[in-house]
């Protein structure tokens, strides 16, 4: 059972197994840490930081769509201060790798932020420029070629921190916006981040978030992050964290074969609070069965 | 560590057209207060999000939950049987808080509201406190032996005549209650109308409140932050920081 390699190194961030957990999704640990052991997990990314605390979007937020969930967080977090101070303590407790997610309102932002995490003792950077559920920065930035190659070349000159930077799924052409990723020195992308959804109260004939438009994850999304990662995956040579509806380890693995070098669960996590651990299982007794040794072996087998 | 995993259900017992009863094996070694709830799924995939249920009541053995069909949801669960298994995590959230120094507590329940009641009368009972239930109910009242059982006194409620003890609502002689007697606190849960006008009386007598909140949820556990409510200290998590909350920490009005 043992003999199976699940490390796998992202161009620089070595993990333990392919298996991390999504930003917004994990919090930062400590609710999850009730549930199961967290030095089981390859990665933790952290609730989205911003520079300073943000109390995040009125209620109501949530929304169940078939196999989906429809979300105005709008990224409530208590601001990278705090985050320093509390919770990098808090997870370093713990035997798995810290990528702390950054959300900036202005180029300016992310940029101070970058700065601030360069001396702080993570493991990585991940750049959010795709979140649907604010007015500034987020998906306004991510879906502009322009915008993204500038942002991801300022922030590379203000860190050494391995940069992963998180892309969109509302784009015409992804591999065009991953291209200039990769060549703006980000050692690696990982995608997606929620589609851009809405849904209406038809009693009441208002959208159902104050926002009206709100992110869509969940397995209803899984078929759209697997064609985007299989064609990131076809253009650039830096590795690629899958994410996207994962519930379990058979959907990790379709997520390996198109292109993924490492895989978050994300709104999986609120379904089964074990489901990061059960993912690790799954993959490996795939990989078992396949005869294989090695979680790298299956990476973008499908071509 | 905290308990998910599969149970059996024990029971499942129609109490009016759309409100039922559903008992489950209580898996070993988990702690219950009233007021705390669970997230519950059906063991198939669809629909995708657990169900926040508050706990009604409970023994060593088994957990008691009072549920409203209100969606696809419960209303699977509705459909399951004997035996039949269901996903539980929990128990979750803060639950009621049972002050040594109580002598006498009103609960004012209201539709399915009324369940979670149950099992903090039953504590509080068992604590020695003397309680009074307020019950209200859209028809047909309904456990009213249970409740009776666990409560030194039971009041029924219905919008129907002939149906409970008074036609009308709870908050009719609420006012009147409180005015004649010490109660050290008041416990509501019920839809927000009810617990608004309870906070409001209460508050009127210098009379603490204990409410319980409900809120759509995705994790149930803190990690998502989508059960926002606002309070007098700004945003709270209603799976986390409540589902009990102080009438004096919150805003019932919309």
């Amino acid at each position: 059972m043992n003999k199976i390699d699940m490390s796998v190194d992202l161009n620089g961030l070595k993990l333990k197994n392919p298996v991390t957990v999504a930003s917004g999704t994990f919090g930062f640990g400590e609710e999850y840490a009730e549930f199961i052991d967290l030095n089981q997990i390859g990665a933790i990314s952290v609730k989205g930081l911003t520079l300073k605390p943000k109390e995040g979007n009125s209620p109501p937020r949530l929304y169940e769509t078939p196999m989906g969930l429809l979300n105005s967080i709008g990224l409530q977090n208590p601001g990278v201060e705090v985050f320093i101070k509390k919770y990098i303590p808090y997870l370093r407790q713990f035997d798995t790798k810290i990528i702390a997610n950054i959300n900036g309102a202005n180029l300016e932002e992310y940029m101070e932020m970058a700065r601030i995490l360069d001396n702080e003792d993570i493991d990585s950077i991940e750049l959010n420029i795709s979140c649907p559920n604010v007015k500034d920065g987020g998906l306004a930035f991510g879906t502009n070629p322009e915008v993204v190659r500038n942002i991801v070349t300022e922030i590379r000159n203000c860190t050494s921190k391995h940069l992963i930077v998180k892309l969109s799924p509302n784009v015409t052409d992804i591999k065009e916006i991953a291209l200039i990723v990769e060549e703006c020195g980000a050692n690696a992308i990982s995608l997606i981040n929620t589609v851009a959804g809405m849904a209406i109260d038809i009693e009441r004939q208002k959208a159902v978030v104050e926002r009206k438009i709100a992110g869509l994850s969940g397995p209803a999304v899984k078929p759209i992050a697997i064609r985007k990662v299989y064609e990131v995956a076809s253009v650039v040579k830096i590795p690629i964290l899958g994410m996207g509806g994962i519930l379990n380890g058979n959907d990790a693995v379709e997520f390996a074969l198109a292109g993924a070098s490492a895989i978050a669960i994300g709104t999986g996590n609120f379904i089964n609070p074990n489901a990061s651990i059960e993912t690790i299982e799954g993959i490996r007794s795939y990989l078992m069965r396949k005869g294989y040794s090695k979680y790298t072996e299956i990476v973008g087998l499908v071509k | 560590m905290k308990f998910y995993g599969k149970v059996k259900v024990k029971k499942i017992e129609f109490m009016t057209e759309d409100a039922f009863k559903m008992i489950v094996e209580r898996p070993d070694e988990i702690d219950i207060k009233p007021g705390q709830f669970f997230m519950i799924k059906n063991v198939e995939l669809y629909p995708l999000l657990n169900r926040p249920i508050s706990v009604s009541s409970y023994n060593e053995k088994e957990i008691e939950f009072g549920i409203k069909i209100v969606g696809t949801g419960t209303e699977n669960f509705s459909r399951l049987r004997v035996d039949d298994e269901i996903i539980l995590t929990g128990a979750l959230g803060n639950g009621f808080d049972l002050k040594k120094e109580y002598k006498k507590v009103l609960l004012v329940g209201g539709g399915i509201g009324v369940e979670p009641l149950k099992g903090a009368a039953m504590e509080l009972t068992k604590m020695g406190v003397f309680t009074k239930m307020f019950l209200g109910f859209n028809n047909e009242c309904f456990d009213i032996d249970v409740f009776k059982k666990v409560s030194s006194e039971v009041i029924t409620f219905s919008e129907v005549e002939n149906k409970a003890d008074f036609m009308g609502y709870p908050t009719d002689i609420l006012k009147d209650e409180l005015a004649k007697s010490d109660y050290d606190a008041v416990f509501t849960c019920g839809p927000k109308i009810l617990m608004n006008k309870v906070n409001e009386v209460s508050k009127a007598n210098n009379v603490e409140t204990q409410l319980l909140l409900e809120e759509r949820m995705a994790c149930g556990i803190g990690a998502c932050l989508g059960c926002t409510c606002e309070t007098v200290n700004g945003y709270k998590k209603v799976c986390q920081d409540g589902p009990m909350f102080y009438g004096n920490e919150v805003n019932l009005n919309e």
